[in-house]
């Protein structure tokens, strides 16, 4: 039952199986990965592989430890994140967590405490829990999980032992979809390319509302021509209603242009997240070519990049599509 | 009315060469940079005729100067000499900050009615480092320590420079930006962006003014009245190796903590400097449950705190130690380290004895890492 | 899991409950109180993962079962009953019903399954202790526990058997050290273990105001049990090594003074009305027959207090924090003397309560 459930990571899991099995586990694992490809997942089997008494190095998934583990009440596998409408984890948090580490295991082997994401410490927790990585107290494993080491401290950082997670080949999200969602192949294969990778995107409802969203879009930024301006205008002025729905679009418009140049450089259609529009894709791989591309999808993330800091929407929008149909 | 007095060593390893071997005397003396990786760390002014300085690499001093005297860094020399710098300083005042090996600040706030005018003692204090020590040094003497400073570094070598009261405008406005320490590369081309090139340009902007120059004392007053005893130093060549930089961090307290107990002084809290060679500058602090003023502890304090905070795979340039939070009594004493504190008492008790008698040299206490030669 | 028992039984159990569930927010279930019916027992658990309290309710088990439900509200429920005979019934969709009288409630219940499982003591492990006993090692010690959370072996009592049916507590915080040892006989401690503060602290609410009686401890691996009556309180040890604490009991103090322990008490307490968080220390000054204390605040003033006392020693000065000496005074009983013995200025001094060889207070000088 076991490890072997999770979807992918195979190299990953192996590795701490065998660690596991030698005892040579290191006490502070650093999971990296993009969001949704299962970190947690594999850090919640790790745990329960080390306190199921049913199973040797690895877990049954019934027993009162492994059950315990999956509803998050197990009381010596904490999972640690920011608080109920609070931005970070403060340092009161690993102040606690260090206090637990402390006590010797409620009936577990082990302590262990996942924090995720590790990137929303703010600096004093940050700082705190540097001391609990490296004098780490006894029985005790730390796992923290992060989408890469930009929010962390570098001091942090090199005190765990890193396990990179990458995302996940469409073909086994894809699997995952129709034999556990029951999707249907076609709307698998797309929901897979476009999540890139993340099981977890994957099955969200925003992924489904997304791959409707994007027909659209396409479309409409399709049929821009640098005459009609009150075209784009308008679709500016569309998207800048919510902030959100703005950097949604941004957010898809890299996907779109990266779908481009692959198709640039490849000529087929391995690899492009927005599966369903290739003859669009190519129809503009061949019209325009890869610095052009390049610079558009530069021209995207600095747009985007400024509305995060709440420059006024439409205006951004309409800058950026007037660079799209080249009029700037 | 605040004075004090920057005294700045003129060429400071190399006349100290120059004063322990008199044949170098006269001579293009040139420390550091022997071998072919390092960097120069003090030329004297003969050298500095041939376009040698400090911090220029060793290959391309030796291009400038070929028969310069290339000499090896002896730390503990200078050490030792900077000790004596730093003892007749203290005889002016007790508030003496020391900024590096070779440089320091003399708050000669008050002595007047003991010792005269500030001048007066600024030049008796010049004269005896010279007399006495065989060594040059630059003043430079104010009422605020940033202007006492450029003071000093205008006025070498071998010069002292007064501005006195109400003169600071006059004296400052023609400089050009670059001479307001802490002003490097970067905040000089933001402020010529700016159109700011002299300090007369500066003090038309009061609030880059207040950020530049500090004139304020408001900084120094915390620190005359809870001062901190420190040291730190440019290193040779960029380090990135830890051990290398403790061994570098060791001699630095063997100097604080000398003269921590010299004042009879215990300090709660140890900072550590690093500024790495992009420039960026961190201190850190840290509080201990009992004051110290034994190297030994200040050293385990500053290699944590090194240990903590060094960016992995950074390259520093400057390390320095700093002891705070200064006392000499109204402590609890803590029981587990009691014994070995009192076997520590006796045992520096001892080496400062026999420092004073014989001198640095005489005396190496058993350090954590083999010693540099 | 259906059953009948009384509201009185039912909420003097629940009450013990109370002061531990609301601590902690991070996990839901640590809000409950975990109801268990099985072989005619009924037993209420609260746990905060730190301590645990488990205490059994006399009355009927017509289903045997277990649920949780939030110990606040059922506690409010409970006390609110308007009769003597309450029902509890777990329902299908793990809520659980309470029924009195013509009130019927009905609360949103967690799985038993999901709530923390303490482990299980065998009665025959259990030694059996006076209470009072219990009680009074507890409080001489408890009061020595160091507050500093980053020294974590030092936040409980490390308590270890001696062999010979003797049985010694010890708690530091690096200024001070409170020793006791009584004969109590064998606890089945291989190893000494440290007991967490926050434990203690509800051990003492537990033995509070029972001088007679008996209470049963045991240990396991990783947990402490005591007995009192129908409660069990759980507590988690404390991971980490105890110092070697036998290494700062001093043993060569030459000077010894005797004085009165009241008369002592209420001279360091008027003094110590000088003495403030920025100068907590006083001077103790030995002479040929008088013990002076002194205290001298620049922010308050001064004040000076003498004792008589019979000494012909060395003279010695030394600082001391008033409060270490305030706090183990205060927790002797009223009457007799102390004894406290002195090397120097710097060394730790030990203080004894006279005729008492099983307790033993050491104390580090400051530094004035």
């Amino acid at each position: 039952m076991p490890f072997s459930d999770i979807v992918g990571h195979a190299k990953q899991l192996e590795s701490l199986r065998w660690a596991l099995e030698k005892e040579r586990l290191h006490h502070a694992y650093l999971f990296l990965g993009p969001e949704g490809v299962g970190k947690k997942a594999v850090a919640r089997s790790l745990a329960m592989a080390i306190q199921c008494r049913e199973q040797d190095y690895d877990f049954c998934g019934g027993c009162a430890d492994c059950v315990r583990i999956q509803s998050g009440n197990h009381p010596d596998v904490r999972f640690v994140g920011p608080l109920v409408g609070k931005k970070e984890i403060t340092i009161q948090q690993v102040r606690e967590l260090e206090r637990e580490l402390n006590y010797r295991a409620f009936t577990g082997r082990k302590k262990i405490v996942v924090v995720d994401p590790a990137s929303l410490m703010n600096y004093p927790a940050q700082n705190a829990i540097l001391k609990t990585l490296e004098e780490p107290p006894k029985n005790s494993l730390l796992i923290l999980i992060s989408t890469n080491t930009g929010g962390l401290l570098p001091t942090l950082a090199s005190r765990c032992l890193r396990l990179s997670f990458a995302p996940l080949p469409p073909e086994i999200v894809a699997n995952f979809l129709v034999t556990q969602k029951k999707a249907a192949p076609e709307e698998a294969e797309i929901l897979a390319a476009v999540s890139m990778g993340s099981l977890g995107k994957a099955i969200s409802q925003e992924m489904g509302e997304l791959v409707q969203k994007r027909k659209v879009w396409a479309e409409r930024i399709h049929s821009l021509t640098p005459q009609d301006c009150r075209g784009w205008m308008k679709l500016a002025e569309d998207l800048a209603g919510e902030r959100e729905e703005s950097l949604k679009f941004l957010e898809w418009v890299e996907t779109w242009y990266r779908d481009i140049l692959i198709y640039c450089v490849t000529g087929n259609s391995r690899g492009l997240s927005n599966l369903e529009l290739e003859e669009n894709i190519k129809q503009q791989a061949d019209k325009n070519g890869r610095e052009r591309v390049l610079f558009l999808l530069s021209q995207a993330v600095l747009t985007a990049a400024t509305i995060r800091r709440n420059v006024n929407r439409r205006m951004a929008l309409e800058n950026f599509f007037a660079h799209m149909v080249g009029v700037h | 009315m605040r004075w004090y007095l920057h005294v700045d060593m003129d060429a400071f390893f190399a006349s100290v060469e120059q004063v322990l071997n008199p044949a170098l005397r006269g001579k293009p003396v040139i420390v550091g940079g022997a071998s072919g990786r390092g960097v120069v760390t003090s030329a004297s002014y003969e050298a500095r005729k041939y376009g040698v300085h400090s911090a220029m690499p060793g290959f391309q001093a030796r291009k400038l100067c070929p028969n310069g005297i290339f000499l090896p860094n002896r730390h503990k020399v200078y050490s030792e000499f900077s000790h004596k710098v730093f003892a007749i300083l203290e005889q002016y005042s007790p508030e003496v900050h020391a900024i590096s090996i070779d440089e320091g600040v003399v708050d000669l706030t008050g002595t007047e009615r003991l010792l005269g005018p500030p001048l007066k003692t600024a030049n008796e204090i010049l004269a005896r480092l010279e007399k006495e020590l065989g060594l040059s040094a630059s003043g430079g003497l104010s009422t605020s320590r940033v202007v006492a400073k450029i003071a000093a570094t205008l006025a070498k070598p071998h010069g002292l420079i007064h501005v006195p009261a109400g003169s600071e405008p006059d004296f400052l406005s023609p400089l050009p930006v670059q001479r307001i320490p802490g002003v490097g590369p970067k905040t000089y081309e933001e402020l010529q962006r700016r159109g700011i090139k002299t300090i007369a340009d500066l003090l038309k902007h009061p609030e880059l003014t207040r950020r530049y120059l500090d004139f304020d004392e408001a900084q120094s007053g915390e620190r005359s009245h809870d001062h901190s005893i420190g040291n730190e130093t440019t290193l040779d060549a960029p380090l990135k190796d830890r051990k290398k930089m403790e061994e570098v961090l060791w001699e630095l307290v063997e100097e604080v903590g000398g003269r921590l107990r010299k004042q009879e002084l215990y300090a709660r809290c140890i900072t550590v400097k690093i500024r790495y060679t992009n420039f960026k500058t961190i201190t850190r602090s840290r509080t201990l449950a009992t004051p110290t003023c034994f190297d030994r502890e200040i050293f385990e304090a500053g290699r944590e705190l090194l240990r903590k905070n060094l960016t992995p795979g950074g390259s520093v340039r400057l390390l320095g130690i700093s002891a705070s939070t200064l006392l000499s009594s109204g402590w609890q004493e803590s029981m587990f380290d009691i014994e070995k504190r009192l076997s520590w008492e006796k045992l520096y008790r001892g080496i400062d004895r026999l420092r004073r008698k014989y001198g640095d040299e005489a005396i190496g206490v058993a350090t954590p890492h083999s010693r540099r030669q | 899991m259906e059953l009948k028992a009384k509201r009185g039984d039912f909420l003097a159990t629940l009450y013990w409950t109370q002061g531990i569930v609301e601590r902690r927010n991070t996990m839901p279930i640590l809000a409950n109180v975990l109801i268990e019916s099985y072989k005619g027992n009924i037993r209420l658990t609260a746990t905060d993962l730190e301590v645990g309290v488990r205490g059994t309710v006399d009355g009927e088990v017509s289903q045997e079962g277990a649920i949780t439900a939030n110990a606040k509200k059922l506690y409010e429920i409970v006390r609110e009953a308007p009769e003597e005979t309450l029902q509890l019934k777990r329902l299908e969709n793990d809520w659980v019903e309470v029924k009195s009288g013509k009130s019927v409630f009905k609360i949103v219940g967690m799985d038993a399954r999901e709530f923390p499982q303490f482990p299980n003591f065998d009665k025959e492990s259990l030694s059996t202790i006076p209470a009072n006993i219990v009680r009074e090692m507890v409080e001489r010690t408890m009061f020595s526990v160091s507050t500093d959370e980053t020294r974590h072996s030092l936040n409980g009592v490390f308590i270890e058997e001696l062999g010979s049916g003797s049985v010694r507590m010890v708690a530091t915080d690096g200024h001070r050290l409170a020793l006791m040892e009584r004969q109590i006989g064998s606890l089945g401690l291989e190893k000494g273990v440290i007991l967490p503060r926050k434990g203690l602290a509800e051990v003492r609410k537990l033995l509070e105001g029972s001088e007679n009686g008996l209470v049963s401890i045991g240990f396991k691996e990783n947990m402490g049990l005591i007995v009192k009556d129908h409660v069990e309180l759980f507590m988690r040890l404390i991971e980490g090594e105890f110092p070697d604490y036998t290494k700062v009991i001093p043993n060569d103090n030459q000077h010894v003074v005797k004085v009165e322990k009241d008369n002592f008490l209420h001279a360091l307490r008027r003094v110590s009305i000088l003495s403030s968080e920025r100068y907590k220390g006083i001077k103790m000054e030995l002479n040929e027959g008088r013990l002076s204390l002194s205290t001298n605040n620049p922010d308050l003033g001064e004040a000076v207090e003498d004792i008589d006392i019979e000494y012909q020693g060395k003279s010695l000065t030394v600082g001391f924090n008033a409060r270490y000496l305030l706090d183990v005074l205060g927790v002797l009983e009223a009457g007799g003397e102390v004894e406290i013995s002195f090397k120097d200025a710097l060394s730790p001094s030990l203080l004894k309560k006279a005729g008492d060889e099983g307790y033993l207070y050491v104390i580090m000088p400051m530094r004035l």
